[in-house]
């Protein structure tokens, strides 16, 4: 594990260094290409460098900031960070805070490098089978770039998605291209081609991925993809293709693909969901052994994300980066009746706004009064966490999932935080989507759940309990459900940022008030709640998609997006 | 330094000079323009009827004349601008907004321009009045009716036999002021596509009933055949208000699947179990946990002998039942309860829970190892040859000297109080061993006597023993043995040999002759007591 890890720090940091945009064609390297193909040992690192754009998911993806915070999920308390350009609107061609196209474009590169680079492997690789050492050694080697080739594929697939889903339309890379001219002629694919170009990698490589790393070769490739990333990844890509963004016709077939390719992991029987959801987040580099976690990004022993979230009042040190916003609070409902907060009947108290709710609202967020390492949390005004602190959480709640409380900061402590990309609750949730679009909310049409049933097996979770949803819904309060749903579950988890986009509703959520909540303690010990706006936010029409970075539109071919 | 002096103080003094070369610099008096004047306002959170709303009333004047008027309030979406003129403007307007879950702070921003460029821009606090209802007597029913139900209370049946499953259906429902109907429905289909559906409409008419009704139903939904159904209770009040709940009602979809080899009853009390203190270990005995990969969907690696006795039976059970209590010591079920199933007689898959009609064999004809997958949905068993290979077997730490060509010829049984790596012990050859079976291979059989409780493990023949290799034992410490449904049990795997303290491997209590048999490629070690 560790030395797959220090692979991949290898070949990032010396073998394949970056270059500055996908048009570049030539890679800063400390071996030249020519020097690179010539062994296992170079190939097969080169292969792993590929992985190395990983490191971009998740905790730090905009300049320290979770996307969570250019959501309505949060907000983000350092206001100079540059993810506030998205929340103020003030985001454009050239200053993008999560402006990915040369990371990921750059990760396309790496990827193609290696799959030609690597094209005759079988003779480049040491062969020497007279001595049976030497034959087995050169078996094992064949396998693993066979895989490394197939996984390449797959985080080629993997950064073309990142890439249309934020892009729309965006190049197909399937080559290395190094004249100038061919690059300055390449145009936009449509997002469809793109998809589809997705999903027919995966088909090929599926049955070429292993299974597991687990258990293989000492353990020391774990976090390496398997069939399951692959299959999840198909699902979540044919799930965007038939979203209103991009289906505007709403084609129904598109949606029935979409619930068959998730229904497929489904049915394989090989995951089920964690019995534990706060632990879920906090499995380190062995969450690839969860039978929740389909793809997870292995990393390192680190305590920046508790520096950053840890609540401010913590002699340990910590301040409130990501501070959750009522906007999302609001949305857990009440554990007994299964009812949002604002349904008559909730059984919801204003003034205990955090009893009785869904067990996940204080698995994710620290809300005040809670307990957390050894003592109550103090959002209120005045309070050790209080809002009015510097530094301190902006909103009177502080980021829970993912943090190591056990962490001691004054001791440096530090811990493994895994990212995990893909998990079956959110195949469950995928295929729950699509299944009621394409065919309503209890309609099985021979698959072995239907849209309610799954959703009911998220809520069902052991240790989450929540009511299972009333039968009877129609589809568009299905809907609602499920988004709300996969809002709740899914929290900070890079989904709800695209989602309001592909299911094309940003201009209604993202131009909404982050609000907080400020606490005045009364002499009484008990606690007084009003629900504060932070700060407006905008979102315009063209803002659905990126805006392609202005200095690749003046280079040649590449159009704008509309709007930009 | 002296020079440094001298030419700062010629600068200075050339720029001295220059700048009083220059024009004067002037600053113009302010001429910030006017800007219009709020004179009185109020804004106010309404509770109106059923509605909520927000109303405004302000005076906005201007020494010359209005311009324009923006007015918003973010949170509940109001943005409105309006083009004004004249010296006076009366806004005076109301909006409909949602009702507020928690106590909000609202502020209604007002941007007013004026002919001359001036720009007022103000923030009128919301005063929250929205606690008692501007209607006097305004009373609104807003609670839907509360369903309490008693029953269903178990929601998922076993339903193997070829006979409907009756549920009751018991629930109070209640309502604040008058319930107008009530709705029952119970939905569904089983797995050959056959549609099931009850439903049940009933209106109050006695005014207590308006307020409470014990709804109670008797029925029955189909069973025989794997199905998934739903029910549901809706009832709706005077005002409109809902309240529905229901659940999910399962037949023959199983959780656990077990595949029993027990020639006879007494194979099944006679059972072997690891007994090491409280913590009953199952699974060395003639049931075999099958694992779970799929929606009802079962499959277990089993070594099939394609011998005259062979009384293959498949046992189910589901939520908290379980086929022994706390241990094998307490056994819950029966070869010929109505949750064991076998092939069907003459079919080649058919499982058939009639066991007059069953033949409890494998739909096979050759002894050998097979995967067998059972369907439970379907009911069908499926067996599959499987490739009889061990990665284990090059492991020399685990299997020293073996190969498939060169197996042991016996697996010794060493029992007795602490054994740690090849001493404390003793090997009686040919007295107590597993001897490799001429008819099998990679099973070994054999028979030994238990006095008391005794701890047992197995090596390699001591030939072949290295220290701390050979030895067959449980993996993990026994805490920690689980099945595939999570339950204590283990299979003995070799694992070498504990430096540490007792090489403890399983335990068996009583005055008791136990016959065993081994399999080198599953681990599966199958005890019962000798008949």
């Amino acid at each position: 594990m560790k030395i797959f890890i220090y692979s991949i720090f290898f070949v990032s940091l010396s073998l394949l260094a970056g270059c500055s945009d996908f048009m570049d064609t030539a890679i800063e390297t400390k071996y030249q290409e020519e020097d690179v193909f010539v062994n296992y040992s170079r190939m097969s690192e080169a292969g792993y460098g590929v992985y190395a754009t990983l490191f971009h998911f998740g905790f730090n993806r905009v300049n320290s900031a979770m996307l969570a915070s250019a959501s309505d999920e949060a907000d983000h308390a350092d206001v100079n960070s540059s993810v506030q350009h998205f929340n103020t609107g003030t985001w454009t061609s050239s200053l993008n805070p999560d402006d990915s196209w040369s990371t990921f474009y750059t990760a396309i590169r790496r990827a193609n490098l290696f799959l030609e680079g690597s094209a005759d492997y079988k003779k480049i690789l040491f062969r020497d089978t007279t001595i049976a050492a030497n034959a087995e050694n050169y078996r094992y080697q064949v396998r693993d770039i066979e895989w490394l080739r197939a996984e390449s594929r797959f985080l080629r697939a993997l950064y073309h998605f990142e890439l249309a889903k934020r892009y729309g339309d965006i190049p197909i890379m399937k080559q290395v291209i190094n004249d100038e001219e061919t690059l300055r002629g390449i145009t936009r694919d449509d997002f469809d081609d793109c998809i589809d170009f997705i999903v027919m990698e995966c088909n090929e490589i599926i049955p070429l991925l292993r299974e597991t790393w687990i258990d293989f070769d000492g353990n020391k490739w774990r976090g390496r993809a398997t069939k399951a990333a692959a299959q999840a990844l198909k699902a979540e890509a044919l799930l965007y293709a038939a979203s209103p963004l991009h289906n505007p016709s709403n084609d129904l077939q598109r949606w029935s693909r979409a619930a068959q390719a998730a229904h497929d992991i489904i049915a394989s029987g090989k995951f089920s969901l964690h019995n534990n959801y706060r632990g879920l987040f906090n499995l380190g580099n062995g969450s690839d052994g969860n039978p929740e976690v389909l793809f997870a990004v292995q990393r390192w022993n680190e305590n920046s994300l508790e520096r950053y979230n840890f609540p401010i009042g913590y002699d340990q040190g910590g301040q409130g980066a990501t501070s959750p916003s009522q906007n999302l609070v609001d949305a857990y409902e009440m554990r007994s009746t299964g009812k949002s907060i604002n349904q008559p009947g909730s059984g919801y108290d204003p003034q205990k706004p955090y009893e009785g709710r869904d067990p996940r609202l204080t698995m994710s967020i620290i809300v005040n009064n809670s307990m957390f390492k050894g003592r109550p949390v103090e959002s209120w005004i005045g309070g050790l966490d209080g809002t009015d602190k510097l530094r301190a959480s902006t909103t009177g709640y502080y980021l829970k999932k993912y943090i190591n409380e056990n962490l001691n900061l004054a001791q440096n402590q530090s811990s493994v935080h895994s990212w995990i990309i893909f998990r079956y609750a959110e195949v469950l949730l995928n295929f729950a989507e699509a299944m009621n679009e394409a065919y309503g909310p209890e309609e099985k049409r021979g698959m072995s759940m239907n849209a309610k049933s799954a959703v009911d097996a998220v809520r069902q979770r052991a240790g989450v309990n929540m009511p299972i949803l009333p039968p009877g819904l129609t589809q568009i309060e299905m809907r609602e459900r499920i988004r709300n749903e996969r809002r709740v579950e899914l929290a900070f988890e890079e989904h709800r940022f695209f989602d309001v986009r592909r299911w094309k509703i940003a201009e209604l959520t993202e131009n909404l008030p982050l609000m907080g909540m400020q606490i005045t303690k009364r002499e009484d010990d008990t606690f007084d709640y009003l629900v504060v706006k932070k700060e407006d936010r905008v979102f315009k029409a063209h803002m659905y998609f990126y805006p392609i970075p202005e200095a690749e539109t003046l280079k040649g071919s590449i159009t704008q997006n509309p709007g930009w | 330094m002296v020079m440094q002096r001298i030419l700062f103080i010629l600068v200075t003094a050339f720029a001295l000079s220059w700048s009083a070369c220059t024009d004067k610099i002037v600053f113009l008096a302010d001429e910030a323009p006017e800007i219009p004047v709020l004179e009185r306002y109020s804004a106010k959170y309404l509770w109106i009827g059923p509605e909520y709303k927000l109303a405004i009333d302000a005076v906005i004047t201007d020494k010359d004349a209005l311009k324009s008027l923006q007015l918003s309030v973010s949170e509940w979406n109001i943005e409105e601008s309006l083009s004004l003129s004249g010296k006076e403007y009366l806004l005076r307007d109301t909006f409909l907004v949602t009702k507020d879950a928690n106590r909000t702070k609202h502020e209604v921003e007002l941007v007013v321009s004026n002919e001359a460029q001036g720009i007022l821009r103000v923030k009128i606090p919301v005063t929250d009045l929205s606690a008692t209802n501007q209607i006097e007597g305004y009373s609104p029913d807003l609670l839907p009716p509360v369903i309490t139900v008693n029953a269903p209370k178990v929601n998922r049946f076993y339903g193997l036999i070829d006979a409907p499953v009756p549920l009751t259906v018991d629930a109070l429902i209640t309502e604040d002021v008058e319930m107008t109907d009530i709705y029952f429905k119970v939905w569904g289909e089983n797995i050959k596509g056959d549609y099931f559906e009850v439903e049940d409409t009933w209106s109050p008419s006695i005014e207590e009933e308006k307020q409470a009704y014990h709804y109670a139903k008797e029925l029955e939904i189909p069973g025989g055949t794997a199905g998934e159904y739903q029910y549901m209770i809706r009832a709706t009040d005077k005002a409109g208000n809902q309240a529905v709940t229901g659940g999910n009602l399962t037949v023959g979809m199983m959780d656990r699947l077990y595949l029993s080899d027990a020639k006879n009853e007494s194979e099944v009390t006679g059972q072997g179990f690891d007994a090491y203190a409280s913590a009953d270990a199952w699974g060395l005995g003639t049931l075999l946990p099958m694992q779970r990969i799929g929606n009802n969907l079962f499959q277990l690696n089993y070594y099939y002998r394609d011998e005259s006795d062979e009384n293959i039976r498949f046992i189910a059970f589901m939520g908290s039942d379980r086929p022994f209590n706390s241990s094998p010591r307490g056994i819950k079920y029966s070869l010929d309860g109505d949750n064991v199933l076998a092939l069907a007689s003459g079919s080649s898959e058919e499982l058939t829970t009639n066991l007059q009609a069953a033949e409890f064999k494998l739909p096979v004809s050759q002894k050998g190892y097979y995967t067998i997958t059972v369907d439970m949905s379907a009911r069908t068993v499926k067996a599959v040859p499987m490739v009889v290979v061990n990665p284990d077997f090059t492991n020399s730490s685990l299997f020293p000297g073996f190969s498939a060509a060169n197996p042991y010829p016996y697996l010794a049984i060493i029992s007795g109080g602490n054994v740690v790596g090849t001493s404390g012990w003793s090997e009686i050859e040919n007295n107590t061993s597993l001897h490799k079976e001429a008819e099998h291979d990679f099973i070994y059989s054999g028979d030994f006597r238990t006095t008391g409780g005794v701890n047992i493990n197995f090596t390699v023949p001591k030939a072949s023993l290295l220290p701390n290799s050979g030895w067959f034992r449980l993996p993990a410490g026994r805490a920690n043995m689980k099945d595939t449904y999570g339950d204590l049990i283990s299979a003995i795997k070799p694992v070498g040999a504990s430096n540490q303290g007792a090489n403890y491997g399983i335990t068996l209590t009583g005055n008791t002759d136990w016959h065993a048999s081994y399999d080198l490629i599953t681990y599966r070690l199958r005890i019962v007591k000798k008949q």
